[in-house]
């Protein structure tokens, strides 16, 4: 029953058989718990792994796009971890060097 | 000349200023799942920056071959993982990788015992109150091929067919792949709930002149 719980929360069955699975999980008690945890657990997934890629990444991307016709941009980050007096201070160095192709 | 009718069906020369246009506006907006994808292979943000921008480097240089009208988040997606394999994988220290299969045997075998448990509507409540931060972390502990299947079918809600391309397996592998994922991370998410305190202990396995109305069995 579980791989059919799945298909059904998957979207994978024709409406058909997901008829036919809401009735059987309306008769029976343990099954409609299963998939309550199930259902829980995949909206859960869902809400905990979006993520927002970092802006620098982007720009990268960018850039390096724009690099492949006349522009060749390089980055280099560089983390540089100082040890002070107060603690350790992190702080990011970002290089970018720009070189331009001339053909012809 | 001759036309030929495979030819006439291409898409139209572009320039390749058109053509990084192009790539910029249908295949760059798909940046932050990508991302997201990524932090789930790697585990690490640094690695899936360095992972997303190599795949998009990979992608733009193979652009030509895409077909218009496909699917191109999976194409997209295709490329990152075959990207992750190829590089990032190998980059992994051998000694873990000889460990995962009994780390798996292990989940898999734990996931089993717990399926009797009777826990399942605290469970439910519980699962809702776990941070972010267990969740993901839980994830991290499933073992890489049934995370990203579990990824994949959850997050993206790509189709088990579309999972199966861009996994490069078969559809029942893809299938067996979620199942095992699944199982392991409600038992590790189980654990973090009664750790948490948001599902009583585990009750003992023979319980004398019970009160409670256990599972029927």
């Amino acid at each position: 029953m579980l791989e059919r719980i799945y298909a059904v929360l998957d979207g994978e069955v024709s409406a058909g058989e997901i008829a036919e699975i809401h009735a059987h999980l309306e008769a029976c008690p343990p099954c409609l718990d299963e998939y309550e945890v199930e259902a829980a657990l995949k909206a859960l997934v869902r809400r905990c792994c979006v993520e927002q890629a970092p802006v620098q990444l982007r720009e990268r991307i960018r850039a390096s796009l724009a690099g492949s016709s006349t522009t060749v941009t390089t980055t280099t980050t560089t983390a540089v971890t100082a040890a002070t007096p107060a603690g350790v201070e992190s702080a990011v160095v970002t290089r970018t060097t720009r070189v331009t192709r001339r053909e012809g | 000349m001759s036309e030929d009718p495979a030819d006439t069906v291409r898409a139209p020369e572009e320039t390749p200023a058109e053509r990084t246009a192009r790539f910029e506006a249908e295949a760059l907006q798909h940046l932050d799942q990508l991302y997201s994808a990524a932090l789930r292979m790697t585990r690490n943000p640094a690695d899936a920056e360095d992972l997303v921008q190599e795949a998009f480097a990979k992608a733009f240089a193979s652009f030509h071959q895409y077909r218009p009208g496909t699917n191109l988040k999976a194409w997209l997606y295709r490329i990152l993982t075959n990207t992750y394999i190829n590089t990032y994988r190998k980059k992994q220290r051998q000694p873990q990788q000889a460990h995962s299969d009994e780390i798996e045997d292990w989940q898999l075998a734990r996931a089993e015992a717990h399926t009797s448990t009777g826990l399942r509507s605290a469970e439910t409540e519980a699962l809702d109150h776990l941070p972010d931060s267990d969740v993901k972390e839980a994830l991290q502990a499933v073992p890489e091929d049934f995370r990203m299947a579990v990824y994949y079918a959850d997050v993206e809600g790509f189709a088990y067919k579309e999972i199966a391309e861009i996994m490069g397996t078969p559809i029942g592998t893809v299938m067996s792949r979620l199942h095992r994922g699944r199982r392991i991370l409600r038992t590790q998410l189980q654990d973090y709930a009664r750790d948490r305190g948001l599902v009583p202990a585990e009750p003992a396995p023979v319980t004398t002149g019970s009160s409670t109305a256990g599972d029927p069995s």
